[in-house]
């Protein structure tokens, strides 16, 4: 068994039933993929290092988001696998920095 | 004609990478953006491997160069971990060369070995 | 139009204007911070492309091990002044040179995308898949069509840590890839203790799945050194002298592990890595296993750099970090 077997129960909600047609599915990858450009010039302007660190950590959720609407889009389930290894694996590069930082040292730093 | 499908699209997005990565790899002189750039163009390559094993229906897709690719991220993972290892030891050496007096030399105007500014120092 | 034609063109674009962005960004810093970007977009259109195992190993890899990595060595390289550029006829030579191998890939994927394309080894992976023990392709190429492949990448894995201790034999403490251990705070704490469980378990389940699903020894294994290296960032894990033994013996595991099997096969009737059809799916299990622990430990020690041993070069650099940062959790 694969998270797949959990699918057709999220079919189902009243959550998602609404967009649940193919073109719907898209168009929200569509906004997602909106905000990640949106957030992209967070990263590029900074100023701060740690302004860069959170705008990315913020494109992990957001991935995460476009790999569950791909997941439902094409009903496969393996694909959930993928956004499940990405949220719990998102936040390593957000300690790293931290622990490199020391404290407070995300602020001076470009 | 038909709307492009997914192979064409990232095809050449992935050119793109592979020659930029390449381009700066053997360009770059900075060490880091270096190995960055040898990641990227190794993405590029991938990315014209998953697109030779692209078909429209799911059944049609080969496996082969999954795997291959799979294979080289960690290969790519390893090679990484041993430049930025060698990157960490210059510049290990570098502070050790400014600690004791003599200073390391600045990088020349044109400089033909520029990631080894401790070169020609007086021991 | 079909939305995902615009999602797909979008998502490329992207990635082509982020490359360019790592690379030309004046900032260090923001070169690492939008390549751990790229890693996340790149794992997005493997799984447009149809290569979910793919996106998986990406995912894992670039999200759990090459950002901690960059970004850890990026501390030494504070203040370092920027080299000046190549001198122009070498860049205009090997521009010219690159431009020639672009054309000539562009030419490739062109006339590829146009004409109908021939089957592959599609057919061939799909028509065997029943005797290779395992119902995922992917997996059965990986640990039985092509498991010599396999057992070189394990190996490469050694000789990479085996290299990255040498290099790193001796250094002083403050050049250490790791550096003095930050106390990270209450937050941190409380979050090491939630997601450290949740990720061994991920690790584990992604070994299990990869029989007949996405997943595998690669993935489960870069869960798993995700795992070690936010253990060791938290200071929950420190190695020290007395593990080394220990440590020599996860990164041997794996290849010792698939070597014993496949000269075990080998010795009777059938020629290395033919396993038997009742014994293949325990027998590609049992590599995996040992494969996954020797990824993760491999990975984690990559990461983390320097053997632990005792350090006998004095400290004679000036310290750059503040001395609050300094002197461990208490």
């Amino acid at each position: 068994m694969t998270l797949a077997d959990l699918l057709p129960r999220f079919d189902g909600g009243p959550l998602l039933s609404v967009p649940s047609t193919a073109a719907g599915l898209g168009l929200l990858m569509l906004v997602l993929l909106a905000t990640l450009l949106a957030g992209l010039w967070r990263v590029l302007r900074g100023p701060s290092a740690a302004d860069r660190m959170l705008a990315a950590q913020l494109f992990g959720t957001t991935g995460v988001a476009i790999l569950v609407l791909l997941a439902l889009a094409s009903g496969s389930g393996p694909l959930l696998d993928v956004a499940l290894t990405l949220a719990v694996l998102a936040a390593v590069s957000v300690v790293a920095f931290v622990a490199s930082a020391g404290p407070g040292g995300g602020r001076g730093q470009s | 004609m038909t709307a492009p499908g997914p192979d064409l699209i990232y095809g050449l997005a992935g050119l793109g990478m592979f020659a930029m990565g390449l381009y700066v790899a053997m360009t770059g002189t900075e060490a880091l953006r270096r190995v960055l750039a040898l990641k990227i163009c190794a993405i590029g390559a991938s990315f014209l491997l998953i697109v030779a094993a692209w078909r429209a229906t799911p059944d049609g897709i080969d496996a082969v160069p999954h795997a291959l690719v799979i294979t080289g991220i960690v290969v790519m993972v390893s090679a990484m971990a041993v430049a930025l290892a060698l990157i960490r030891r210059i510049r290990a050496l570098e502070d050790a060369h400014a600690a004791a007096g003599t200073p390391a030399a600045p990088p020349r105007p044109a400089p033909r070995r520029r990631t080894r500014p401790q070169q020609g120092t007086p021991r | 139009m079909d939305p995902m034609v615009i999602f797909d063109a979008g998502l490329a674009l992207a990635l082509v204007a982020l490359s360019w962005a790592v690379l030309a960004s004046a900032d260090r810093f923001a070169s690492v911070v939008l390549f751990i970007v790229l890693g996340l977009m790149v794992a997005l259109a493997w799984v447009r492309l149809g290569a979910p195992d793919v996106a998986l190993a990406e995912a894992a890899i670039g999200a759990g091990v090459t950002g901690a990595l960059l970004l850890a060595t990026l501390r030494h390289l504070r203040g370092q002044p920027e080299a000046p550029p190549s001198p122009a006829p070498v860049r205009w030579a090997v521009g010219g040179m690159v431009a020639a191998v672009t054309a000539a890939l562009a030419a490739v994927v062109v006339a590829l995308v146009a004409a109908p394309r021939p089957e592959g080894l599609a057919g061939a992976v799909a028509d065997n898949l029943a005797m290779s023990g395992v119902e995922h392709p992917v997996t059965a190429v990986l640990l039985n069509f092509r498991a010599h492949d396999t057992l070189m990448e394990v190996v490469v894995l050694l000789v990479a840590v085996v290299v990255v201790w040498a290099i790193d034999r001796g250094l002083a403490p403050a050049h250490a890839p790791q550096g003095p251990l930050v106390d990270l705070g209450p937050v941190q704490d409380g979050f090491a203790r939630l997601a450290l469980p949740a990720a061994v378990l991920l690790g584990a389940y992604l070994l299990w799945a990869g029989a007949h699903a996405p997943g595998g020894a690669f993935q489960g294994g870069a869960v798993l050194a995700a795992v070690g290296i936010l253990a060791i960032l938290a200071g929950r894990w420190r190695p020290e002298p007395r593990h080394r033994a220990w440590a020599r013996a996860a990164f041997g595991l794996g290849a010792t592990v698939f070597v014993l099997v496949a000269l075990g096969v080998g010795l009777g009737p059938r020629v290395a890595y033919e396993y038997p059809l009742t014994l293949a799916k325990p027998l590609i299990l049992t590599i995996e296993a040992a494969v996954t622990l020797s990824i993760a430990a491999t990975l984690a020690a990559l990461f983390f750099g320097r053997e632990p041993a005792g350090l006998t070069v004095p400290n004679t650099v000036p310290n750059t970090v503040p001395s609050t940062a300094r002197g461990g959790r208490p």
